[in-house]
């Protein structure tokens, strides 16, 4: 009861045309939680994220929201469409602040500081004025990265973030959420295919394949769906883990 | 006469200040509308509405009224119209324009030749000529391309974003919808005050080389703005100078003048690729 709830996910429904992505999903997103996501392909994980942010329309159920979050997003595919999109990689991080900042106003010094010093955390400050078409996929994944989180971010939604990068990056990046959550009391919900590279930073599992099979702890995850998830050996069946457990 | 006299002389023409204000109103709306168009990949929305413009050339004439106020509704419509379809995923975008284009294209010759066929008239709504610039012309003119710039400096970091990545900016409470209707509003009146200087069938062009040269050099965003709207405006002027000399159609030498610039700089770049 002492948690504070960020979101509430009441009975959402996702179709894309006839097809039903999300089926009768049902959680609350509390502050200060560290939530990965996990599922197989194909079981929604990109869709819930999508509602959650109003990008994708739900056919029915309810997503309540507290007053003025600011969202991070991290979308699944960073791949630029474009190499040759004329951006460098300071411009992309500073539309992070656009939220922040209001649509019509122009950045200042102090914006300008705030992006390099968000460049310099994940590494990536001499890069600023590089385009970024002409970077490695997982730097431009660094660089998105830095475009959500520049905003200083109550939540923050990231599909597959460590997908692109490497051992060390990821490692980096992992211990930077958990210490943005901890001491920020920053919200996440991390999508990831690989559970174990998470334990020890997420406090949360979220099991879905088009409805929601499991809302709990780490230890009672792999108590309770003993076969690696990603393998459909068992009947997987619903739990959530009480208040008490 | 020299050259230099014949372009001394340009100048005490009211027609040639006229077609110079009009045609640098011309070239920042366009390189700037562009920019964005060729960034979203619609850069053929402009050949699409250029067609359109020609069909309500032609529609104007024959029902004796102004063709550019008669065009200026259609043309904005149409825009609008092929924004939407592009944005449906399930019809093919390019496809949908190239019909459109067609279809006008064949209902604005049909009407001209129920109607005489072609005549002088017609021929400068098609390929541009300064001679026919009105005050009127340039007081739109001006007052829209001050609009256009007002527009995107007001909106310049969330235009950014939008074009960047829709979906983010969709987050950061961008709404996205009524920018790209502006986007497609602003394109639409573009094409229409084109038309005098440049003419229906090459405005289009003049919205894709600017922001095409541009970012042959430009690393970040602002800057292939800025040399967009510098190129386009030069090439204008030099166009319309090159074309009061040589006596050809302003619109072709203006087009020329960027394909030229486009070329040179394309045999320049791989040139010195290939010595490295
Ligand atoms: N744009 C779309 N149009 C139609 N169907 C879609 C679309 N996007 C997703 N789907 C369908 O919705 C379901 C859920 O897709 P989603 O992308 O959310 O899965 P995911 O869990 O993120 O998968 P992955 O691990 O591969 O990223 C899939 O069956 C997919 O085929
Ligand atoms: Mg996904």
């Amino acid at each position: 009861m002492s948690k504070d709830v960020l979101v509430n996910v009441d009975d959402i429904s996702v179709k894309y045309g006839q097809h039903l992505a999300l089926s009768h999903i049902h959680f609350d997103i509390n502050q200060g939680d560290f939530i990965t996501l996990v599922g197989v392909n194909g079981s929604g994980k990109t869709t819930l994220a999508k509602s959650l942010l109003g990008l994708k329309r739900i056919a029915s159920g309810r997503i309540t929201w507290v007053n003025g979050q600011k969202v991070g997003y991290l979308p699944q595919h960073t791949g630029l469409e474009n190499r040759h999109f004329p951006a460098t990689v300071a411009e992309v991080v500073a539309t992070g602040l656009i939220k922040d900042k209001g649509r019509h106003t122009w950045f200042n010094k102090d914006d300008r500081k705030r992006v390099k010093k968000m460049l310099k955390l994940f590494g990536m400050q001499d890069m600023a004025k590089k385009r970024i078409g002409n970077l490695s996929g997982g730097q431009q994944q660094r660089v998105l990265l830095a475009r959500s989180m520049v905003m200083t971010p109550d939540l923050l939604i990231l599909d597959e973030p460590t997908s692109a990068l490497d051992q060390t990056s990821r490692d980096k990046f992992l211990k930077v959420l958990k210490k943005l959550n901890t001491e920020q009391n920053l919200t996440i919900i991390l999508i990831t295919h690989d559970v174990a590279s998470i334990e020890g930073y997420a406090n949360r599992v979220l099991y879905l394949d088009k409805h929601l099979l499991f809302d709990g702890s780490f230890k009672k995850f792999f108590e309770t769906q003993p076969f690696s998830p990603f393998i459909h050996t068992h009947q997987p069946r619903y739990v959530k883990e009480g208040e008490t457990s | 006469m020299s050259t230099l006299e014949l372009l001394l002389r340009a100048f005490e023409y009211g027609f040639m200040w006229r077609a110079l204000i009009v045609g640098v109103a011309v070239a920042i709306s366009s390189a700037t509308i562009g920019s964005f168009l060729v960034l979203k990949k619609y850069a053929m929305i402009g050949h699409g509405l250029s067609h359109v413009a020609f069909a309500a050339v032609a529609i104007g004439i024959v029902l004796n009224q102004s063709p550019l106020f008669f065009s200026l509704p259609i043309v904005t419509f149409a825009s609008v119209i092929v924004l939407r379809i592009n944005q449906n995923a399930r019809i093919h975008g390019d496809a949908a324009i190239g019909l459109m284009a067609a279809t006008a294209m064949a209902l604005g010759t049909t009407l001209v030749s129920t109607s005489g066929g072609f005549n002088i008239d017609l021929y400068s709504y098609l390929f541009g000529s300064i001679l026919t610039i009105r005050e009127i012309d340039v007081i739109f003119a001006t007052v829209f391309s001050v609009i256009v710039i007002g527009f995107v400096l007001y909106n310049f970091n969330t235009l950014f974003s939008l074009t960047f990545d829709e979906s983010f900016a969709k987050i950061s409470g961008v709404n996205a919808n009524r920018m790209n209707t502006w986007l497609a509003i602003f394109t639409g009146i573009t094409v229409v005050i084109g038309i005098r200087a440049i003419g229906t069938l090459l405005i289009s062009a003049l919205i894709i080389f600017p922001a095409i040269i541009a970012l042959q050099f430009s690393r970040g965003f602002k800057g292939t703005l800025i040399l967009a709207v510098i190129i386009s405006t030069l090439t204008v002027i030099g166009g319309l100078l090159l074309s009061f000399i040589l006596d050809y159609p302003s619109g072709s030498t203006i087009v020329l003048l960027n394909s030229g610039i486009f070329f040179l700089i394309y045999i320049v770049r791989s040139a010195l690729r290939l010595q490295t």
